[in-house]
């Protein structure tokens, strides 16, 4: 058999292929309900777009947003919130590729307490062109990009759906915040999940109802192009519609925890895994000095450590001198404590006696922990290698003390 | 004791020499060097002056020359012949102008890929361009992913990753695709039949992809000696490509003996075995200090080999574990593991499947012994070259086994040291691998209505997908719809994606290998004895459904054969020509296998020693077949009575299926014959000789247009044979009391060739 026959053959069974341009009549009729469900407004009549505009009003929202700790410095420190636009697809794939559709695009910014929303509904395949011409001129009105995990999903999707249909992506050259990144710098210990929904119900407090699964959305697509089942398909316009007005209010939340991490944040082990992920910036220092007016804050262990090892980095080295001898008595940092110290009266104050003391202080510990069966030999034998040298020093008079 | 001494002591032992079938001793070649084509960017030829390098290969220069004119080259080389600078120097060349060229490096395997980036370096520094190369494969860390997407001039992957990896997200590399203008594929040779076919594909997608972002980018191959290179590489890269065949580098001497072991029934053609006179051989050799590959033809003989070879150990003076097998089913870890050990020394004796015969960087070690023919000369040759460094002498070993394919090629040595007639077959028109591809493509990018993917059916393809709701037309395009990612649904190597996955239930359940289907239908089948990495395993229990074979650790003294039931329709035929004595027909069939028992063999005497029944799923496939259809009457005539008709068909039946790897590289397993006196389709006594593969992969149908050199082939062979009656080694075994099939099957030949 040669192909063509081999396929009829393989067709025999199954139906011709229709074109569904040619059948138009039949597929506008969901799309006709889709309008009337939402009171939305068809663009481009000769391929339809459906666009579906909303508008809520949010109290509380700041003008602009400083995210500079939690984007460790990526953000400035004064975002004017009327030049970010926060934007969410659904697409036909979750793995990426370009053969991922993005049939809903969700658009959404905030003015005058409103949160206003435009989705773009894609009624079928091939309807981009003109849509995305329309958008990257509606782009230069924004400076800035807001997402929910949109550095490794949405905006890759959509910089491909642009390059397929051969035009740049104006969004590309705007600072892009993802706001996944700085949930998760703050909770990723504490939530069992950052995904938008647990976030939501945590941190806003807010559950949704009848929220159709992530899973389902590509399949909700299909079965609105093939078959014209609206139902779903009304749903994931549902959940777009939550995940674009979340997204503001919890650029909120993360823009008072920057500001006010004290007062905004109060569980302590948020705190710490977010001092923890501040620690490597330059001016670290200054953001810890916010935190510690929280009370339990200030008094927790890891802060102290920390914040000691910044003080040293800022060559406060008394400040931080004092709080290893704090630490002195804590298990989880006193060998650091004890280290930290003898180093600093080794090589700063220079005095050897002293440091010889401290490191003679840490082998008794490390001496009585190996009695109880806790053994460190990697700490034994970098407290007994400082220990000789200290000896060595003393013994050739190198010691001004 | 060296190399050349082992040689001379082996030419003078009496007992080696009486097995010797023929001592080829292959003289070496002096270089013929060319000047640097006028062409070569003159700061390049100043940097090889530099070096001391002041012409080039034949070959290169040729390759150079031909790439120059912006037209494609398939360049054929034996190994070790500077092949890599052959298709690096126009990439480089155009590098040197156009620092944003980029250029796509397939090669057949991961392991081959990275050994060549330390090549496509070596000369990279040597000319100083500051290209950046890289490999990219699923180990590839997802940071240095980025970079490679964005900055790597030479990307060096292998067709799967190429498959998998980059077209399904050709978005993300647009620099590459932009700038692409060179597709350099080494390795050919390995892209026929079921992975060719694959390969195919994706190349004709990657051409898409490139047509997308404006680019045409040239193909540079190279390949090993084969019948149709040419041919190949057209079919490969879907467009004119020109050869390259004259090899301009130097060689060293080769030693090539063939050894024939001493027959021990010559009434049944029976010679000693291979894995016998392996041992035999090893005895001589070992013990001198050289180290020693052996390679082996099927996974089963490594096995059986590294335990006789263990169990002479100490009269080899080497400890257990300087002995290990190789080959594919161990896991990654102690493949690696035992690369090293081969390369640094500390493994003396290593035997493998065919798995080590390509660029896996095992250095070079002193002697091949190849334990029984390796089923084409291209691999013969490369297997051969694991032996002796470059440029000097070398000795490889090659034991035949009594298979007929071996015996041919000891009664004609000539073939193998002639021109090289074993064609390479790709069939871009297999139905299902075809469909998985275009599935893919219009993942890639929605197809246009005139699209052509594959000339003539395309748009019936492409309804055909439509009308199963895969993809959607609309406005003249058609395009992707399904939530699946279609790249995870299709491997380039195997059949179907399934696979049984062996466990090891004395071991905490820990898994040992994995089997395709079939494999695991013949070798892993409820009660069978499977053996790996020379251990017996007894299967307790094949869940089929769950694709899971549960085995434990036995001390077997037998292994297990499994016996296999066929059935065979035809569907429609293509072609046919009547020849006058015969006619031959190719025909699209049904075949219809069923493992229905197995056979207990004895280690060593590989007696029979009882049998079992297997009860397990019928695997039907569709395929191609040629179908020789004979003339009963004219075979009454020569004398063959009806009665006789049976067993003479089933005789030449079982020579043909043996001997057609001569003329197409396929392995003996790739192809099946079966045989019916009155065949329900034809009428008359007829053969049936198809592809082993869903949809089939083009063999039976390069065999159409070569069946008569197969049919001589199978006379001189039968004629020749050193058995009475017939035997394993012509024409399959016989019965004892059964008449002469040897004559049956040659009035047969003899009326189908000279009417």
């Amino acid at each position: 058999m040669d192909l063509t026959r081999k396929l009829r053959y393989l067709q025999s069974q199954t139906a011709p292929a229709s074109d569904s341009s040619k059948n138009n009549a039949q597929h506008q009729a969901p799309l006709m309900a889709l309008k009337e469900h939402f009171d939305g407004r068809l663009l481009y009549p000769e391929q339809p777009v459906l666009l579906l505009e909303h508008h809520k009003i949010v109290d509380g929202m700041p003008t602009t947003l400083d995210w500079y700790w939690l984007s460790k410095g990526e953000a400035p420190h004064a975002i004017p919130i009327d030049k970010c636009l926060f934007f969410d697809l659904e697409t036909t794939g979750l793995q990426g590729g370009s053969g991922v559709y993005a049939f809903l695009a969700g658009f959404a910014w905030f003015r005058d307490d409103v949160v206003n929303c435009r989705q773009y509904f894609l009624p079928d395949y091939g309807r981009e062109d003109r849509l995305f011409h329309d958008l990257n001129q509606w782009f230069q009105s924004f400076d800035y990009l807001v997402s929910y995990n949109g550095k490794s999903f949405d905006l890759p999707v959509l910089r491909s759906r642009f390059l397929m249909n051969r035009l740049p992506l104006e969004l590309d050259n705007k600072p892009h915040f993802d706001l996944l990144h700085m949930v998760r710098r703050v909770w990723k210990d504490t939530l069992p999940t950052c995904d938008l929904q647990s976030v939501e119900r945590r941190i806003l407090g807010y559950t949704r109802t009848d929220d159709i699964p992530g899973a389902y959305i590509p399949r909700a697509y299909l079965d609105f192009i093939q078959l014209g089942r609206v139902h779903d398909i009304i749903r994931v316009i549902e959940h777009n519609q939550t995940d674009l007005i979340s997204l503001p209010r919890i650029a909120s939340v993360l823009h008072n925890i920057n500001r006010q991490p004290h007062a905004a944040l109060n569980d302590t082990d948020s705190c710490m895994a977010l001092a923890r992920s501040i620690y490597p910036m330059h001016d670290a220092l200054d953001f810890y000095l916010l935190m510690e007016r929280n009370v339990q804050v200030a008094r927790h262990p890891d802060f102290l450590f920390y914040k000691s090892m910044l003080l040293k980095r800022n060559k406060r080295m008394q400040q931080a001198y004092d709080l290893w001898q704090q630490l002195f008595h804590h298990p989880l940092y006193s060998y650091r404590a004890y280290e930290e110290t003898a180093k600093y009266l080794e090589h700063h104050i220079k005095n050897h006696k002293e440091a010889l003391q401290i490191v003679d202080r840490a082998l008794d510990q490390l001496a009585i922990q190996k009695e109880f069966g806790y053994v460190r030999g990697d700490l034994i034998k970098k407290f007994v290698h400082r220990r000789n040298r200290l000896l060595k020093n003393l013994k050739s008079g190198l010691n001004n003390s | 004791m060296n190399l050349e001494q082992l040689i001379d002591y082996l030419s003078r032992e009496s007992s080696f020499q009486s097995r010797v079938q023929k001592w080829m001793t292959i003289p070496g070649k002096e270089a013929h060097y060319v000047p640097f084509p006028s062409t070569l960017e003159p700061a390049l030829i100043e940097a090889f002056r530099k070096k001391g390098i002041n012409g080039l290969y034949s070959h290169q220069a040729a390759t150079f020359d031909i790439a120059q004119k912006g037209e494609n080259v398939v360049v054929v080389t034996p190994t070790a012949s500077g092949k890599t600078l052959a298709y690096n120097l126009p990439v480089f060349n155009r590098l040197y102008r156009e620092p944003e060229t980029r250029a796509l490096y397939l090669f057949p395997t991961k392991a081959l890929a990275q050994d060549q980036l330390k090549e496509v370096e070596d000369i990279n520094l040597k000319l100083d361009i500051g290209a950046k190369a890289f490999t990219f494969d699923g180990d590839t860390p997802a940071d240095i992913r980025r970079t490679i997407r964005k900055a790597g001039h030479l990307v060096i992957t292998n067709p799967d990753m190429l498959h998998q990896g980059i077209l399904p997200h050709h978005t993300l590399w647009i620099k590459l695709f932009e700038n692409l203008r060179y597709i350099i594929i080494d390795e050919l040779h390995m892209y026929r039949g079921v992975f060719g076919s694959h390969v195919a594909n994706v190349i004709a997608r990657l051409k898409r992809i490139c047509r997308f972002y404006g680019t045409t980018p040239q193909f540079i191959m190279s390949s090993a000696t084969i019948h149709n290179p040419r041919e190949l590489a057209e079919t490969i890269a879907g467009e004119p490509v020109q050869l390259i065949d004259e090899n301009g580098a130097p060689s060293g001497k080769k030693h090539f003996v063939l050894y024939n072991p001493p027959v021990v029934n010559a009434e049944l053609g029976l010679r000693r075995g291979v894995v016998n006179e392996v041992k035999q051989i090893a005895r001589k050799i070992i013990p001198t200090g050289a180290q020693v590959i052996i390679f082996a033809r099927s996974r089963m003989r490594v096995e059986l080999l590294v335990t006789y070879l263990r169990d002479m150990a100490g009269e080899l003076g080497l400890e257990r574990r300087q002995i290990r097998g190789y080959r594919g089913g161990y896991l990654p870890l102690e493949r690696r593991e035992i690369e090293k050990g081969v390369k640094s020394g500390a493994i003396r004796v290593v035997v493998s499947t065919n798995a080590l015969e390509l660029g896996i960087d095992i250095g070079q070690l002193d002697v091949a012994i190849l334990a029984g023919y390796p089923g084409s000369i291209a691999s013969a040759w490369q297997q051969a070259g694991r032996a002796g460094r470059r440029n000097k002498t070398s000795l490889t070993i090659m034991v035949a086994s009594s298979a007929p394919l071996d015996q041919y090629l000891m009664e004609n040595p000539g073939y193998f040291f002639g021109k090289n007639p074993e064609t390479a077959y790709v069939d871009r028109e297999n139905l299902p691998i075809l469909i998985s591809h275009v599935k893919c493509a219009a993942f890639e990018l929605p197809f246009e209505e005139n699209e052509t993917f594959i000339p003539n059916a395309t748009q019936t393809l492409l309804d055909y997908l439509a009308s199963e709701n895969i993809l959607r037309k609309t406005n003249g395009r058609y395009f992707w719809m399904s939530a699946i990612y279609p790249a995870d649904e299709v491997g380039l190597r195997n059949s179907t994606q399934e696979n049984v996955v062996i466990i090891d239930t004395t071991r905490d359940n820990r898994v040992i290998g994995e089997m395709d289907l079939f494999g695991a239908q013949e070798m892993l089948h409820t009660e069978a004895i499977y053996i790996h990495n020379s251990i017996s395993y007894y299967v307790d229990k094949l869940e089929w459904e769950e694709r899971k074979a549960y085995v434990h650790r036995v001390d077997a003294d037998h292994y297990t054969d499994a016996i296999t039931k066929t059935d065979i329709k035809v569907l429609d035929v293509s072609e046919e020509l009547s020849l006058g004595p015969y006619g031959k027909i190719l025909a699209d069939v049904a075949v219809a296998r069923t493992v229905t028992g197995y056979k207990k063999i004895k280690f060593k005497s590989h007696e029979n020693i009882g049998f079992g029944r297997v009860y397990l799923p019928e695997m039907e496939m569709q395929t191609t077949a040629l179908l020789l259809r004979f003339s009963r009457s004219a075979l009454e005539e020569k004398g063959l009575r009806e009665s006789h008709m049976g067993e003479g068909l089933k005789s030449v039946a079982y020579a043909l299926r043996n001997l057609a790897p001569l003329f197409i590289i396929c392995d003996v397993t790739d192809i099946a014959v079966f045989s019916m006196v009155r065949d329900p389709f034809t009428h008359e006594p007829t053969l049936y000789v198809y592809d082993k593969y869903q949809g089939g992969m083009g063999l039976s149908k390069k065999l159409f247009s070569r069946e008569q050199l197969l049919l001589e082939a199978a006379r001189d062979h039968i004629r020749q044979c050193v058995c009475a009656k017939g035997c394993p080694s012509c024409i399959g075994p016989t019965l004892e009391a059964a008449d002469n099939s040897k004559q049956l099957a040659l009035i047969l030949l003899n009326a189908a060739l000279d009417g």
